[in-house]
């Protein structure tokens, strides 16, 4: 049990100091994707409670039981949401690492995107400091807790980058087009044109996908040409 | 221990101190509210109370004779309040759209929604009452010589032109949280918080208003 923590540990540490090396290891040995959703649901856990924490360590109401359930349902809440919006980020660098022409694995993929939340949990940890001592005193907390949350993010950007790499055996240019900057644009997308945004994303990646067959049939007939050209002259 | 289970320790130790600092925060909370936050709490206590759903809900217009209409209450819990001069008719009509309606005689008690008061020409208020728990209040108020009006806002703006008849007065004005502009008396006390202000010798008239959170500008025209 022990042993099976250190070791547990030992990967989340790995993730953040050495990445490339840690998600190579992953990649061969098929490790659980369970630590890192299960410390990705944490985090989103922490952050809804702190939220609700925040608002009722300001205005004294009487605990109720309800009152009393109102963070921990809010971090419940925020646990699952963010569970869910991790798969459906999965989803998206996957399908535009395999249109880019990588392949691998989109369970290894969600493992990547939970691993890229770890950062937060520093920031984190001021927030919590700013929410429990109050008053003027947490005004410093909430500043640094707010310096923390960018570098945290960055972090994890880069952490989706090396990871997308590793896992689909892809150059570091295309991971960070099929991991920020292709999700990027179609966030802009969808929040300046709406449902009609949506509409014309889902029309790039059908186009997408049909050309990428094409093309990918044309190399196979190719490289079979060449191949049964090369039988004939031995 | 290795450097990688220590930063892994680290993190996993932060997730746990988030996740408990979030149970512990709420029995820090003080005992009682800052002063300021209370009056805000209080004035939307009061509108929580007033939202309601029951009395008429749709839209009703209902003429005051101005006898009656000169001592004015106007109750809303959450809504647009205005005040207009249409310079037509004998009686003050009252346009209300909204729930929780329940008028009788002069007192207008709305849950939500839209108050719209017409005044006729020459009408002018003797008292005026208006609390507003949540929303917006604009228009004039033509206040006798010895008129009093009384606003008590607890969340959103006041826009008021003040009419009196009469040359003397005092305006008084104390907002919680928000800006205070008035405008055409001489002031007296002037602080971020409260102002008071005198036209002539102060007595006569009297305008009152307090808002929670808000901004306050109110215009007086020269008698």
């Amino acid at each position: 049990m022990a042993s099976q923590f250190r070791s547990s540990l030992y990967r989340v540490g790995s993730v953040l100091l050495h990445p490339r090396q840690a998600f190579e290891v992953m990649v061969h040995e098929d490790v659980s994707i369970g630590l890192p959703l299960l410390l990705a649901a944490a985090i989103f856990f922490a952050e809804g409670a702190l939220i609700v924490s925040a608002i009722l360590r300001a205005i004294p109401l009487p605990l109720g039981f309800l009152i009393a359930l109102a963070g921990p349902l809010a971090g419940l809440g925020c646990a699952v949401a963010g569970v869910l919006w991790l798969g459906i980020e999965a989803l998206l660098f996957h399908v535009n690492t395999v249109l880019l022409g990588g392949e691998g694995d989109i369970t290894r993929m969600f493992s990547v995107v939970a691993y890229s939340v770890l950062p937060v949990s520093i920031p984190l940890g001021a927030f919590a400091l700013a929410v429990l001592t109050g008053g003027l005193g947490a005004l410093g907390w909430l500043a640094l807790g707010g310096m923390l949350w960018i570098a945290a993010l960055l972090w994890g950007i880069v952490l989706r980058v090396i990871g997308t790499s590793v896992n689909y055996n892809v150059d570091a240019g295309r991971a960070f087009l099929a991991a920020v900057l292709i999700p990027l644009a179609d966030l802009l997308f969808v929040v300046f044109l709406g449902k009609y945004g949506l509409v014309l994303i889902l029309a790039a990646y059908g186009l997408a996908y049909y050309f990428t067959r094409v093309q990918r049939s044309r190399q196979r007939e190719t490289s079979l040409v060449v191949e049964e050209g090369g039988e004939h002259e031995g | 221990m290795r450097a990688e289970e220590v930063v892994g320790l680290v993190i996993v130790g932060l997730v746990v101190f988030s996740i408990a600092a979030s149970f512990v925060a709420p029995k820090l909370a003080p005992a009682e509210l800052p002063e300021g936050l209370r009056e805000i709490a209080e004035s939307l206590g009061w509108a929580m109370e007033n939202f309601t759903f029951t009395g008429a809900a749709g839209s009703r217009t209902v003429e005051i004779p101005v006898d009656q209409a000169a001592n004015l209450i106007l109750k809303v819990g959450a809504g647009e309040v205005s005040i207009e001069s249409s310079g037509q008719g004998e009686s003050v009509v009252v346009n209300v759209e909204g729930t929780g309606i329940n008028i009788q005689g002069a007192v207008v008690n709305v849950g939500a929604g839209e108050v719209r008061v017409l005044l006729p020409e020459g009408f002018s208020f003797d008292s005026l009452t208006i609390d507003l728990g949540m929303g917006n209040l604009e228009g004039v108020i033509p206040l006798s010589g010895a008129g009093v009006a009384t606003v008590d806002l607890g969340m959103g703006n006041a826009d008021l032109a003040l009419i009196p008849q009469g040359e003397d007065g005092t305006v008084s004005v104390s907002v919680q949280m928000g800006g205070i502009d008035v405008h055409g008396v001489q002031p007296v006390t002037q602080t971020e918080n409260e102002f008071t202000g005198v036209l002539g010798s102060g007595e006569g008239f009297r305008l009152t208003i307090n808002v929670g959170m808000g901004d306050v500008l109110v215009r007086v025209a020269k008698p």
